[in-house]
Formats: C-alpha cells, sequence, structure tokens
C-alpha cells in the first residue's frame, strides 16, 4: 500500500491541528507553489505600498520594512508622545536609583520593543514573524516594523533590524524578559551564521511594574486592559493579538499584504503605548503632580521603594497615604511603622503602631506585638509590654480559630510568661 | 532464644520441604579481569585504585577499548556486573582529555537517573577533577536548569524530557549539542513496544539536532539480557553496533527453587494463598537475619505483605527494618530506603516491579517472588536482586493457581532452556513517525533531500503541509502552526487520546486518578460502569466522551460490570500468507470498528447477572495490522458449526495469554477476537491485533513465530488438568446442549494449525 493511502487512511488517528484546509484553500496554496519560482520578485508585492511596507534584501532573502512618523504633540489616550522627553529630565534630576529611573540615558536611546509570534511559550519552532520597536529621534517618534514574508526570509528579518538597531542596552518591553527576548534569541541562534551578533542588552519590563501597581486594582494586567483603566486609550477596530498566529498564516497562503495589515497596526499601536504607559508609571513613581495617582498607587509604589532600599523615598510616600483616608492606610501607616523602627525613630514608630493597634483587625496583632517589642526591650516598661502582648494574644486566639495557626501564639504565651516574670 | 540459621542451613531445610517442585542451581563464576588500559587517566585510575578496584572485568576493559576506537556499542549485563563502568570510564576519560566534551545520560526512569548521579559524583570526587554532572528532569529547579544547560559536562535525564524540554528548546543547549561526544542509553531492554518506537524516534530527533550543530555522537547502551540486543540497539539508534557478551564478573552460587503451595481444593484444583505462602517463606527469612527482598505484581499487594511481614517481625527486627517500595511513593521516600538498605538498618524489602530496573540497593540475600512476574527476563531481573556480588543466594518462585504459573512450575525445563524474550519496536510506525516528524520540524525546518536518520519522509511532508501543520518555501518545510507538538505526544500511552479519570467523590476536592485510552474505556468507563483502581471501586456517573472525561466516585457494591464490545475486522490487504488444505494464517492490514452495546452487573461472590443496561457510544475506528488464522468450510463441515464456534471462542482466549507473553507485550496491546464469518472471506477466524493504530510490530511477530506460539498454546491446553475446560485454560467450558468436548475440539484445531507450518509460504 503506497504512503499517501497509509497517510490519508490513518489521517483520524493522527493529531493533526493544523486548520482543516477548504478545497478554495487547497487551491491557493496550490495556484502559490507554482508562482514562487521568481523569489527575487515578492508575490503580490505591488500590495504592500498604500501599508508603505518596502522590501529590504540579503542574498535571496528579504524582510518587508515599515517606518511611520509620530509628531511629538500626537495624544495618545491621556498623554502627549512628547512628556517621554519630561520625565527622561525628570528622572535625570531625581534622587533614585529607582528600576525605571533613565539617569544618565538620553530619551532618544530608549527603544520601545514589541514582537509577534507564531505561537505561545517559548520552543523552538515558534517563529517571530514580525519585530516592531519606536523611538524618538529628530523630534519625531518613529515605528519601525520588520516584517517577515515568509519563513525562509528570516535572516533578512534579523540582518536589518540588527543593522538598524545597534543599540539595544534600553530596551523597554511588555514581559519582554520572559518572553520577546528570550524568543529573539532562540531564533537568531538558528540564523547566526548569517547575521550580527546580538548587541548586549539591558531592559525595562513594564509589566513587572504595571503588576506592582495594578495588580490588585485591575482585573489582569493585559496591556489591553492597562491601557484602558489607566492610559486612556481606547483601541478601535484593534486585531487581537491573539488572532495574529492564524492570520499570519493565511497571510503565507494569499501573500495577500491586507490580511496582515490589522496585525501591523496592531503591533504598531503596542509599541506607541509602551511609551505612554512608560510615561504614566514614571510620573507615578516620581509623584509628579499632573497625574491623579490613587492612594493604592501610591501605597504600592512605596512598597517598591523600600524594596529596593530607598527608605526615605518610601517613607515619603507611606507619609502621603496615611493621611488619606483609604483602605490600605492601615497597611500604610504599620509599613510606615517597621520601616521607621528599622531606622531607630522609635517614638516615631511607635506613634505608627499605637495607630494601628487600636483597631480591630490582622494587622492590629502585628502592631500590637510591635509595640510590646518595644516596650519590653526598648523603653523597659513591661507594664504597656504585657499589656499589648495580652491584647495580641487575645485577638490572635479569635484569629487563630480560623486560620488554624499556632505558632504566633506559642510565642505570645512565651512573652506573656516571661513579661510576667519580669514584672 | 533460638539460634539463627544461616543462609545454607535455611538452604538445607528448604531441600526437604515437599512443596518445592523444582531445584535448580546455577554454578558461580570467578572474575574474568583485564589490568587498566594504559591510556587511562592517572587520575581515573587512582579513584578506582581508593574504590578498590585494581583491575577492569573484561567486558569493562571490551568497552574501555570500543569506545577509544570510536565504535559505538551494546553491554549485556546481568544485574550487578558494574556495568556502569562500561560508560562512566569512556566517558570520564574523554571529558579528563577534553574537559569542553559532553556527554548526555538517558534512564528510563527519573529514579534511576538520580540514583546514577549520586554514584557517578562520587567517582568524580575521588577523581577531583572540575567535571560536573547533573540530573536534568522535571524537579530540577528553574534556576539550576540554566547552570546544566551552560556548564553540565554530564547531563541525565530520561526520554520524555529529552522529548519534550530538550529537543524542542535546543537552542539553549547549544554548548551541549556542539560537544556531544557520547550518549549513553542505561536499560536498553526497557525500550520495546510503542514506548521504544517512540523512543527510537526520539532519538532520531536528537541525531539530526547534533548534526545541526556539527557533532556525530557515539552511542554506548546497556541492557538487561533479551534474545536480540543487537537488532533492538541498531533499530533504537539508527546506528551499525557492537554487541559485547564477555561479562567477567563473579557470580555467587545460585539456588533456584519453585515452589508450588499444597492443592486445599482437589475438585477446583485451588492451591493455599501464595500471599500466605510468601509470608511465611519471607518472615522465616527475615527472622534468621537473611537480607530478604519480596516480589509482588501490585502495589496492592506490596501492601498487605508488607502489614503483615512488619506485624511478624515487628517485635524481634523493630517495624522499620522491612519497608515497601513501590512507584506511588515520593522520591525522598525512596532514597531514604534505598539507602537503608545499603547501610543495613533495613533487612528486607517488599517491592513491586519498580525496583526491577538498575537501582543499586546493596546487597540482599534471597528473593522471594509472588507468582511468575510475566516474562522471564522479569524473573532473572528480580533473581539478580539476591547475591549480587560472591555469596550464595536464594531465589524463591512461589507459583499461583494460575494457568502461566503453573506451566512454568510443572514444565521448568521450558523456563531454563528458554531464550530470553525478543524486544521489538518499529520506529516507522506512521502514526509514531509523524508524531515525530511534527516534532522534528518544530525544532528544525526540513530540506529537500533530507532524511530523517535514513528515511524517505518527504510524503509525510507533503501531506503534513496539506494539513497546513507545516509551510513550504524555497524547498524547505518550516514548522507554521500555533501548538507546541511534543506537548501533545506522550512516550509512553498507546493511544494519543486518553480518557481522564476525575475522582469527585470529595466535592471540594475533584482529584485526577488516572487516565485510559479510549478504546478501552468504551468497555471499562461507560456510565455505570463499576472501575477498580488500586481495589478501590469507584462507579463511573458520567462519561464525557467529547471532553474526554469520566467522573467517578468511590463506592461498595457487591457486583462488577462486563461490557460488550462488537468488533468488525475488515481485511485491507493481505501482505504475507500461509497456506494449508483446511486452513490459513495471514498477516495484513485490517480496519478495526468496535461498538460498545450493552453491560451486565454481575455478582461478585456467585458470578450470576443482576442487570444490565445499553452503552451509548460511537463506533470507533481503528487501522492496524493484524495477523489471522483461518479455517475452511470443510472444518466446519467436519465439527458442527455450534461446536466450532465454542471452539473458536475458547482457542483464542487461551492465544491471547499465549501470544501476549510470548510477544512480551501487555495483554492490552495484542487484541484477539474470533469470527465465524470474518467479513472479507466469510470463513471462520480468529485474529490477533495490535492495539495500536498503525501497529507496532506485536502482531508481524506472532505471525513470525505463529508455530511456536500454537504449539506452546496446544502443550498449554494439555498441561491443564481439567476435563471439558475450565477459567484458567478455554473460558468456562461449553454452555450448549451438545455432547462434543470443547477443550478436545480446541485442541483439534491447534493440530489442524500446527500442520500449516511448512507448506507454501508465499510472500507479497
Amino acid at each position: 500500500m503506497s504512503l499517501k493511502n497509509k497517510l490519508s487512511r490513518m489521517k483520524g488517528h493522527m493529531q493533526l491541528d493544523g486548520r482543516k484546509a477548504s478545497e478554495q484553500e487547497q487551491k491557493n496554496y496550490e495556484d502559490h507553489s507554482n508562482e514562487k519560482s521568481d523569489a527575487k520578485l515578492p508575490a503580490k508585492f505591488n500590495q504592500w505600498i498604500p501599508l508603505k511596507g518596502k522590501p529590504l534584501f540579503l542574498e535571496e532573502q528579504y524582510t518587508i520594512f515599515r517606518e511611520i512618523h509620530y509628531p511629538l504633540d500626537f495624544q495618545l489616550g491621556n498623554t502627549q508622545l512628547s512628556e517621554l522627553k519630561e520625565v527622561v529630565r525628570l528622572w535625570e534630576g531625581a534622587d533614585t536609583d529607582h528600576p525605571l529611573s533613565t539617569k544618565g540615558i538620553d530619551a532618544e536611546q530608549l527603544i520601545f520593543f514589541d514582537t509577534e509570534t507564531t505561537g505561545l511559550g517559548g520552543g523552538t519552532g515558534n517563529t517571530i514573524f514580525l519585530l516592531g520597536y519606536c523611538h524618538l529621534e529628530d523630534d519625531v517618534v518613529k515605528v519601525k516594523q520588520f516584517f517577515l514574508p515568509g519563513p525562509a526570509d528570516e535572516a533578512a528579518m534579523y540582518f536589518h533590524f540588527l543593522q538598524d538597531v545597534n543599540d539595544l542596552s534600553n530596551l523597554v518591553t511588555y514581559n519582554g524578559k520572559a518572553f520577546d527576548w528570550p524568543q529573539v534569541k532562540t531564533r537568531h541562534t538558528l540564523v547566526r551564521d548569517k547575521v550580527p551578533l546580538l548587541p548586549k542588552f539591558g531592559h525595562y519590563d513594564l509589566l513587572h511594574a504595571a503588576r506592582r501597581l495594578w495588580k490588585d486594582t485591575l482585573p489582569s494586567c493585559r496591556l489591553t486592559i492597562v491601557e484602558k483603566e489607566i492610559l486612556g486609550i481606547e483601541r478601535v477596530d484593534d486585531t487581537p493579538g491573539s488572532l495574529a498566529p492564524l492570520l499570519y498564516f493565511d497571510f503565507l497562503k494569499e501573500k495577500d499584504p491586507k490580511i496582515i495589515e490589522g496585525v501591523l497596526k496592531h503591533n504598531e499601536y503596542d509599541v506607541l503605548s509602551l511609551i505612554v504607559l512608560y510615561v504614566q508609571l514614571s510620573k507615578r513613581i516620581l509623584n509628579c503632580e499632573d497625574v491623579s495617582s490613587t492612594m493604592k498607587e501610591k501605597y504600592e509604589i512605596a512598597r517598591w521603594y523600600e524594596k529596593v532600599k530607598e527608605p526615605m523615598k518610601a517613607a515619603e510616600m507611606y507619609e502621603e497615604v496615611v493621611k488619606s483616608n483609604v483602605s490600605c492606610r492601615d497597611e500604610a501607616l504599620l509599613a510606615l511603622g517597621l520601616l521607621l523602627k528599622k531606622q531607630k525613630q522609635r517614638d516615631e514608630a511607635m506613634d505608627c503602631f499605637e495607630g494601628v493597634a487600636i483597631k480591630e483587625n490582622a494587622l492590629a496583632i502585628t502592631a500590637c506585638i510591635e509595640l510590646a517589642k518595644l516596650f519590653e526591650h526598648q523603653f523597659k516598661d513591661f507594664d504597656k509590654a504585657l499589656y499589648y502582648s495580652e491584647r495580641a494574644y487575645e485577638q490572635q486566639k479569635k484569629a487563630a480559630r480560623l486560620l488554624r495557626e499556632k505558632k504566633t501564639l506559642d510565642d505570645l504565651k512565651a512573652r506573656i510568661e516571661r513579661l510576667r516574670k519580669k514584672r | 532464644m533460638l539460634k539463627k540459621l544461616s543462609l545454607k542451613r535455611y538452604i538445607k531445610e528448604l531441600c526437604e520441604d515437599e512443596n518445592v517442585v523444582y531445584w535448580h542451581e546455577l554454578e558461580g563464576q570467578r572474575a574474568k579481569t583485564v589490568p587498566f588500559p594504559y591510556t587511562l587517566d592517572e587520575r581515573i585510575k587512582k579513584a578506582l585504585e581508593q574504590r578498590g578496584i585494581h583491575e577492569l572485568y573484561t567486558h569493562q576493559g571490551t568497552a574501555y577499548d570500543l569506545a577509544v576506537k570510536g565504535s559505538h556499542f551494546t553491554a549485556i549485563t546481568p544485574t550487578a556486573s558494574g556495568k556502569t563502568l562500561c560508560y562512566n570510564l569512556p566517558v570520564l576519560q574523554q571529558i579528563c582529555e577534553d574537559p569542553s566534551s559532553r556527554a548526555l545520560y538517558i534512564f528510563p526512569t527519573k529514579a534511576l537517573a538520580q540514583d546514577q548521579r549520586s554514584e557517578l559524583n562520587e567517582m568524580i570526587d575521588a577523581i577531583g577533577a572540575d567535571i560536573k554532572g547533573f540530573t536534568y528532569d522535571g524537579d530540577t529547579a528553574p534556576n539550576i536548569r540554566q547552570v546544566v544547560r551552560k556548564a553540565g559536562h554530564i547531563v541525565i535525564t530520561n526520554p520524555d524530557m529529552l522529548h519534550s524540554a530538550i529537543l524542542p528548546h535546543h537552542t539553549k543547549w547549544v554548548s551541549l549539542f556542539e560537544n556531544l561526544k557520547y550518549v549513553v542509553i542505561d536499560e536498553l531492554h526497557t525500550y520495546r513496544g510503542v514506548f521504544g518506537s517512540h523512543v527510537a524516534n526520539v532519538i532520531r530527533r536528537l541525531k539530526r539536532i547534533c548534526a545541526y550543530y556539527g557533532s556525530h555522537p557515539q552511542f554506548i547502551c546497556t541492557s538487561a539480557t533479551i534474545a536480540n540486543p543487537l537488532e533492538l540497539s541498531e533499530n533504537l539508534t539508527g546506528t551499525k553496533m557492537t554487541v559485547i557478551e564477555n561479562n567477567g564478573a563473579p557470580r555467587g552460587r545460585k539456588h533456584f527453587v519453585f515452589y508450588n503451595p499444597p492443592i486445599i481444593n482437589k475438585p477446583l484444583q485451588i492451591r493455599k494463598s501464595t500471599n500466605v505462602e510468601v509470608k511465611r517463606l519471607a518472615s522465616k527469612l527475615l527472622s534468621n537475619d537473611i537480607k530478604t527482598i519480596v516480589f509482588a505484581r501490585s502495589r496492592v499487594r506490596v501492601e498487605i505483605i508488607l502489614s503483615h511481614l512488619q506485624e511478624i517481625v515487628a517485635k524481634q527486627l523493630g517495624r522499620k527494618s522491612i519497608r515497601g517500595y513501590r512507584g506511588g511513593y515520593l522520591p525522598k521516600q525512596r532514597r531514604e530506603i534505598e539507602q537503608g538498605l545499603r547501610n543495613g538498618d533495613i533487612k528486607g524489602v517488599v517491592s513491586t516491579n519498580a525496583l526491577e530496573l538498575g537501582v543499586d540497593i546493596g546487597q540482599l540475600q534471597a528473593c522471594v517472588m509472588t507468582g511468575y512476574p510475566g516474562s522471564i527476563a522479569s524473573v532473572w531481573q528480580q533473581a539478580g536482586r539476591a547475591g549480587r556480588r560472591h555469596d550464595e543466594a536464594l531465589i524463591i518462585m512461589v507459583a499461583n493457581s494460575t494457568p502461566i504459573d503453573q506451566f512454568i512450575v510443572n514444565q521448568p525445563e521450558y523456563f531454563f532452556e528458554a531464550t530470553p524474550e525478543h524486544a521489538r519496536i518499529n520506529p516507522d510506525n506512521l502514526i509514531i513517525l509523524v508524531d515525530h516528524l511534527k516534532c522534528a520540524a518544530y525544532e528544525l525546518p526540513f530540506k529537500q533531500g533530507d532524511l530523517f536518520d535514513g528515511v524517505d519522509v518527504e510524503d509525510v511532508l507533503h501531506f503534513l503541509t496539506e494539513q497546513q501543520v507545516l509551510h513550504h518555501q524555497q524547498n524547505k518545510w518550516f514548522w507554521m502552526n500555533e501548538s507546541f507538538p511534543a506537548h501533545n505526544i506522550s512516550l509512553r500511552s498507546a493511544a494519543q487520546e486518553n480518557v481522564i479519570i476525575i475522582d469527585q467523590t470529595d466535592v471540594a476536592n475533584h482529584q485526577v486518578i488516572g487516565e485510559m485510552d479510549t478504546f478501552s474505556a468504551m468497555t471499562l468507563l461507560h456510565d455505570e460502569a463499576i472501575y477498580l483502581h488500586e481495589g478501590t471501586q469507584f462507579q463511573v456517573e458520567k462519561l464525557d466522551w467529547d471532553e474526554k472525561k469520566a467522573f467517578v466516585r468511590e463506592v461498595d457494591v457487591d457486583y462488577f460490570t462486563d461490557a460488550n464490545l462488537a468488533v468488525q475486522l475488515k481485511v485491507l490487504e493481505v501482505d504475507k500468507q500461509k497456506k494449508h488444505s483446511s486452513c490459513s494464517v495471514e498477516f495484513g492490514d485490517v480496519t478495526v470498528n468496535a461498538m460498545a452495546t450493552i453491560f451486565k452487573k454481575i455478582k461478585l461472590t456467585s458470578f450470576e447477572t443482576i442487570g444490565s443496561g445499553p452503552i451509548h457510544l460511537p463506533e470507533q475506528e481503528l487501522h492496524t495490522n493484524a495477523t489471522w488464522i483461518q479455517f475452511e468450510e470443510c472444518v466446519q463441515d467436519e465439527i458442527g458449526k455450534e461446536e466450532l464456534e465454542h471452539a473458536l471462542i475458547g482457542l483464542s482466549h487461551v492465544l491471547q495469554a499465549v501470544a501476549s507473553v510470548y510477544v512480551m507485550c501487555d495483554r492490552n496491546d495484542l487484541h484477539v477476537t474470533p469470527q465465524m464469518k470474518a467479513v472479507h472471506s466469510g470463513k471462520p477466524t480468529i485474529f490477533l491485533y495490535d492495539r495500536y493504530p498503525g501497529g507496532v510490530g506485536l502482531s508481524d511477530d506472532v505471525y513470525k513465530h505463529i508455530n511456536e506460539i500454537l504449539t506452546r498454546t496446544k502443550q498449554y491446553i494439555e498441561a491443564c488438568s481439567c476435563e471439558e475446560g475450565c477459567p484458567s485454560c478455554i473460558g468456562v467450558g461449553s454452555s450448549s446442549n451438545s455432547s462434543a468436548n470443547t477443550k478436545q475440539l480446541s485442541l483439534t484445531l491447534l493440530k489442524k494449525l500446527l500442520e500449516v507450518g511448512d507448506t507454501n509460504v508465499f510472500k507479497k
């Protein structure tokens, strides 16, 4: 029995994830296999002209290059692109080493980068078919895209992309650390003999920043949601990124750029909104007057500062939150108290803890324990220490019944007994 | 206090036991050695000497020489013959000479890989060179993975990991693939059937990636004794191999005892329970301080025997001195047990065949098997656990009442003279091949004219392009699909799509307790079926066929369910044929259409039917290979229609058991179906077909060895002491009112078949 017959007979047993080709599609496909002889002249190429796409060649291969300019006064959502220059200036003047700081870098050096791929996950076979980035140059924002017209043209795409951006040390992405960049490295490995080496790169991953600020308040931190909820960007007629692989597969069969137009547009907007997102994040972190950031955001930013060991900045932010009347006020107060305690500002810390200790919540227990420690070890006021220990014990007992957590309770018991003796 | 018996005394006592039906002594062997090769690195020599090794066994020496010459080889090594040196020596030598060299070790299981790593690292520490050996498996922490990829000299992994985590991410392993000198495949004999066919294709992909990065590694395999090590290793690696068989390791004398429990019910031929006898024998061994391992076939049995033994010897030795060892234990527990055995804290182990593979557990003196473990190779593997070095050892196999066990203990010469089983794989099974071509295309594009390790696959590539999985451009085929193909392909399961079994007994916490191939699920997981999982009864509440999920709940009932499967077989093409005047044996391609029709509820105690119901599931179609035995009309005229039907059913019953033992596969992998009027010929026929789409060579094997299988079947039926057939041979005796003896008729059919043998063989 011939292999062809066998294959079609056993088709039902195979996991073929390909979409079932309609007859029309089949035919189109075959038409193309006949056409591909003239590799130099891309099929249906004149259709790229309205999309501003032009071919860049590398030996037999080519990539489609698009460049679109946006003026600095272009308004996207709640932000003007010119504000990028402003925040870079602000970072320069700010006294901080925050991970998002661009101190020592010109606005022109920032590369806002995003890719489109044929699948999810990080395997070798997941092809990047579009490398897009934008950056500031000569007082305009230039979006540049390198598109893969067919899988055999990969070397051309990476070659021209790498020729174009020689400095990748200030890459700004959305989840690029975990996804886009490792995938670029993977695919680059496959064509490494034909293209320049990947330069050293540095990274600002805005997804991490977005998660820090909004993971509790937004349903998810997908870029489109952040755009809508925070940046005031409402995309019209947007092609969802999840459709990109299928549209690309269709494009490969039809070679009609119109099919992929939506994906190119999507990517163009993605890199532009990275600028907007970067501006808005920076302004919040730098506590600029002209953004109305919420207390929750301030609280999260304070925690971030604390994490990166900038306690003064953190304390400033916490204090602002403490003055307000929002739900995370007690958290901020407690955090501020702990921060002050670490700075050995014990009286100020005590004030903070007392502010929390009078409450009836889980934070109050921690505050009471902290007070007990302060009174026992620093102020040597054992009566007060005992008072707060017992208070903590009572509350913990209530909570423990629900949480089944015994350790804290045992620790408290030990503390109370010790204090009773000391008294 | 009673004086303890030594093993010698114990053996003497056992000699007199009347239930011992056969006693076989295997002579010991002195060590045969060669001096260290003069090229061997001084540091390695020193490290060996530190560990008390001053010479190499002959097979280790040969292995080293072949490796240095650049040959690929397979070393046949019984348990405890120092097989690890066969590969560790050349690999370590290579890395000592050139530290940029890399080696990849493949073990069939994670546990084995872990075990080998600790042994390897002890050796490396003794050498004192900067050599890094790492395991890379599902347990490897993400932060360590990067180190392994970049800096691991020796990467120890399993085929599943290679398939789904290493090869699809080869760009992260550049330094390994550029410098790969050796690929070590241990426990070669475990790569057979569907699993082996998958692994062979994983190796093809590995070779393809290596070639891409410019390396051409040497293959070193080690294997337990099987009939065809050369064939298997060449098929698995696609490489010309040399086989090393000059085992020079010393062996102590071994006493191999077949123990048949006494008959307690003469008319029904029921013997005393194996469990009871095993417990008695083992507790006596243990209480005499003889280190013993007990093998049982199922996890449940392990637990039962274990708890009894612990009770018996608790006072004397302490509960902790006897431990269980089975697949379900956590790695840490297993490590602890292995450690305890090695340092002597643990005196006895009760194990499933999880320990069959070469995990080193130190020296045991006696081995007790609860029943025949299913294959000759398994018996030898398990027996190899006792007496690993120079001392005398005792192996007791306690027989069950089942026909296979009885057959073996009553015809011991069959066992001791039989060639060990063949291990077969079929890497070119179309389904498996296509699966791995997808993975391979995902890893690297195919160029026009590229072969897949020698196989021309252009037709398949065109096919995959038509199916829109690949894209063809400039004489190359590129992966052009959203999915990650390796994730959907499991090396260990026969069917591609499995039904997941979900236990919803605990409403708040549904748990996946297992999976089953769709073909078997039709009869075992239909609505209302009673499904047994590790001895617990579950009722299927709902089988969601579209989603391939079976929802079950724990129950306690006194019946089981038995479903009818209506099977239709269509012969598509006859490839081979052996003809005789009244019957013939043929092999070819078939389509199997199966539909579950009804099920019966059968009372556990009395086997009476207490209820039934319909099954509504769509028909399943399977394209596969089959061997079939076909009788001419004259046989029916001679015997009678109804009688022939009973004889066919009876014969199928036995054939299934014997054939699956013979081709070394699981009972479920080879199905047997009798048909009074086969669709293609209208003649009475028995079909034996591969359960896996496209076939994995089982029925082909049956065809090749049909004479031996039929002869064995005949002996088997004759050896059964029943009169007219019993559940342990041809099934329940004929329920018809005809007076003919079905057992005799089955034998008549067999005699006719056995005449086929030499006549008129033609091949297409």
